[in-house]
């Protein structure tokens, strides 16, 4: 497998716990983090920080800077949909 | 993040301010140009309607390498170097080494252009200094990076200047950082754009997810300034203590015994296939010293192959052709000082794996740009009150939209001026007109108009850049196709949802604007 | 009133030239003084590289150092010093090899 094509499945990994730490983010929410929505972003935590982590323990350098700076970008992208979805659902139910 | 005691916090947040506002437009300006020059290379093939995909240094050259030896005048036949030029033709350039007028050794000799089957393109006589001058074809991504290196004022000042902006940017990065006190917890948190503190977390947000890309290329972009302008100078006379030679040899290698005897040479297609096999990367250059001799000595470097984050130089005796061995970038051996001075350009440049890094790195620069140009709005936002940071606004709306303005216009003059030959004329005019006509938005319109209107007239220059390309007799997309050049189409499309973009966020913004009777009518004090 | 403003502004306007050009100055010293001292390496060049190489991270540490240590004397002194060590030691490098 290409060092990009890893980097690809990696960051997807990443971005599935990027999503459900957005979906789940107190501030956004508006609401204190009950202990088993702590548990579940700590769960979101690991999701989306254990690929990088493999692939720097595994000496992948390319694949490395390519999941970092994916991710950073989808993170971004992940917090604008989220904000603008958040807005959208407040503005249906005010 | 970190707790910092309040006086401390002011001071960042002063630091921070004062040299986003002080430094941020040129800072705008290096890094918008960076992240258009990620795909420099891939500008040039574009610009140029090169349908040659493949390096012209993994077709035979040997034999059309010893015909123009043969037309070569003997003084000038020392040593070859061999480049690929945007057209994918090979420079072989036949060179000597002589003292210039100012008593410093340069290279000067003949320089041929070839195709990949052996047709002599041109011939003219060159040195070092302008060996690249005749290829036209790639004046548009040149032009590109040397605004973004040294924002095209004379060496050294353009160097130092770069330099002090990624130092600046290394401040910033730090500052935020610091400053930031719920970095972690804020990364989802974006109140809209109506208040103070929702443009505020635009700001902070878009600089908190790119924060470690932030700092590595400032980092690594004051080194590059640094390095030849000032660095190297400076280390050479204490090293050294001015002597050049000690630091060649250090840094290159020891001159091997001289042979001059003449030598038929091994055949260099031969040793351009190993090191190709070797490498697994394209062939980006070749250098042969003592052409024709028996102390000949040849060197071959290649780009990355799959995995790897740089590419190598691998060495060869030109006599026999029997590999040396790879030669670090610095020094005659691997060191950790060679080391992390490879790891600089793929950490910068985003080069490293073709199409996918440069895509994340243009990204990155994308939102870069997004976070200094945020910052200033928000920084003149909570001094709309004052007349001559209004003013200040203006300027920031011509350069903040002007300049992708401009960069588009270039390219758009590059294409007219390509049947003429006038590139490197037309090219930097067409940018300076196009800087010169965004200036009239910018002193009469409403201010909050400016931006919007200058990003629209970008899309629709973008939008028309294909066309004119073709227009100027380049290539069409079944003809890059047929040659299997995915380059041009894949530019053209971007051009295209690029100016798409643009047109639609410019629309949406003046449509804003209109409905909100000016920005001062939603602002509340700042909190 | 413009006396008292010029004393109040004094330690503002001292710490924006030791952060400044100060700064500036003392980073180009201790990497301009690191080839006397830093280890040449497999290759001996690892005493040129690596400090060019580390000159923004220097200059950032040192800039760092000058904005948010609340005593001005103490900055003064840090800087004061590494510019004296790395004078000294160049001096020694070029009277030992004369």
């Amino acid at each position: 497998m290409s060092a990009a094509t890893t980097a690809a499945i990696c960051t997807l990994i990443s971005l599935l716990g990027t999503i459900g730490l957005a979906a789940s983010d107190p501030k956004r929410l508006r609401r204190k983090a009950v202990r088993t929505l702590r548990l579940a972003r700590i769960g979101f935590v690991l999701l989306t920080l254990a690929p990088g982590v493999w692939l720097a323990a595994t000496l992948q350098g390319v694949g490395f800077l390519l999941w970092i700076g994916a991710s950073a970008v989808l993170g971004w992208v992940v917090a604008a949909l989220a904000s603008r979805a958040t807005a959208s659902r407040r503005k249906y139910l005010a | 993040m970190i707790r910092l005691p309040q006086q401390e916090t002011k001071t960042l947040v002063a630091i921070h301010g004062w040299a986003g506002t002080a430094l941020g437009l040129l800072l705008y300006a290096v890094i918008v140009t960076g992240t258009v020059a990620v795909f420099a290379q891939e500008i040039r093939v574009w610009s140029s309607g090169a349908l040659q995909s493949e390096s012209p240094l993994h077709a035979p050259i040997d034999a059309t390498l010893r015909r123009l030896a043969g037309q070569t005048p003997e003084q000038f036949r020392d040593d070859v170097t061999l480049r690929v030029t945007t057209a994918r033709n090979v420079s072989a350039f036949f060179h000597s080494h002589v003292k210039d007028e100012a008593g410093q050794i340069t290279e000067k000799g003949v320089v041929w252009q070839v195709a990949p089957d052996g047709r002599v393109i041109s011939r003219r006589d060159a040195t070092r200094a302008n060996v690249f001058a005749q290829d036209t074809d790639g004046v548009l991504g040149t032009f590109f990076v040397d605004l973004h290196v040294r924002l095209h004022l004379p060496n050294p000042y353009g160097l130092v200047l770069t330099g002090v902006l990624g130092l600046a940017m290394l401040a910033a990065a730090v500052s935020g950082l610091l400053m930031h006190r719920h970095l972690f917890t804020d990364l989802f948190t974006l109140r809209g754009r109506v208040r103070m503190v929702g443009l505020r977390d635009l700001h902070t947000v878009a600089a908190s997810w790119t924060l470690p890309h932030a700092f590595v290329l400032a980092f690594t972009g004051a080194f590059f300034s640094f390095a030849t302008s000032i660095g190297v100078p400076l280390l050479a006379m204490v090293a050294f203590g001015g002597d050049r030679a000690a630091l060649v040899e250090t840094v290159v290698g020891a001159k091997e015994k001289p042979d001059p005897r003449p030598a038929d040479g091994v055949n260099l297609d031969r040793v351009l296939a190993d090191a190709r096999a070797r490498s697994g990367g394209t062939l980006i250059s070749a250098n042969v010293d003592h052409w024709g001799r028996a102390d000949a000595h040849i060197t071959v470097r290649s780009g990355p192959r799959d995995g790897a984050l740089g590419g190598v130089t691998l060495a060869y005796d030109g006599a026999t052709g029997a590999f040396v061995g790879e030669k670090p970038s610095l020094g005659t051996k691997p060191s950790l000082g060679n080391t992390v001075f490879e790891l600089m350009g793929p950490l910068h440049f985003g080069n490293f794996a073709g199409w996918w890094s440069k895509a994340v790195w243009f990204a990155l620069g994308f939102a870069s740009a997004y976070v200094t140009w945020s910052g200033l709005g928000l920084w003149l936002r909570r001094r709309d009150d004052r007349p001559a940071w209004r003013a200040f606004g203006r300027v920031i709306a011509w350069t903040g939209a002007g300049l992708p303005f401009s960069m588009a216009v270039s390219a758009a003059a590059f294409f007219l001026a390509l049947p003429s030959g006038a590139t490197p004329w037309w090219t930097p005019a067409g940018f300076l007109i196009a800087a010169a006509i965004a200036l009239l938005p910018a002193l009469v319109l409403p201010a909050e108009r400016v931006a919007p209107l200058l990003f629209g007239a970008t899309g629709l220059v973008l939008l028309a850049l294909p066309i004119i390309r073709i227009a100027s007799g380049g290539p069409g997309w079944m003809a890059a196709f047929n040659a299997s050049q995915h380059v041009i189409p894949a530019l053209d499309t971007f051009v295209v949802i690029g100016g798409m973009i643009c047109f639609v966020c410019a629309a949406t913004a003046l449509r804003r604007t209109a409905e909100g009777a000016g920005f001062a009518a939603t602002m509340t004090p700042a909190e | 009133m413009s006396m008292s403003i010029r004393i109040s502004r004094w330690p503002v306007v001292a710490r924006a030239v030791l952060a400044g050009p100060v700064v500036v100055v003392v980073s180009l010293l201790v990497v301009g003084c690191m080839p006397v001292w830093f280890p040449k390496g497999a290759a001996g060049i690892d005493h040129i590289a690596l400090p060019i190489i580390l000159l923004p991270g220097i200059w950032a540490v040192l800039f760092f150092h000058a904005v948010l240590d609340r005593s001005l004397s103490r900055v003064a002194v840090v800087e004061a010093g590494l510019a004296s060590l790395s004078v000294a030691m160049l001096i020694w490098k070029f009277v030992a090899s004369a």
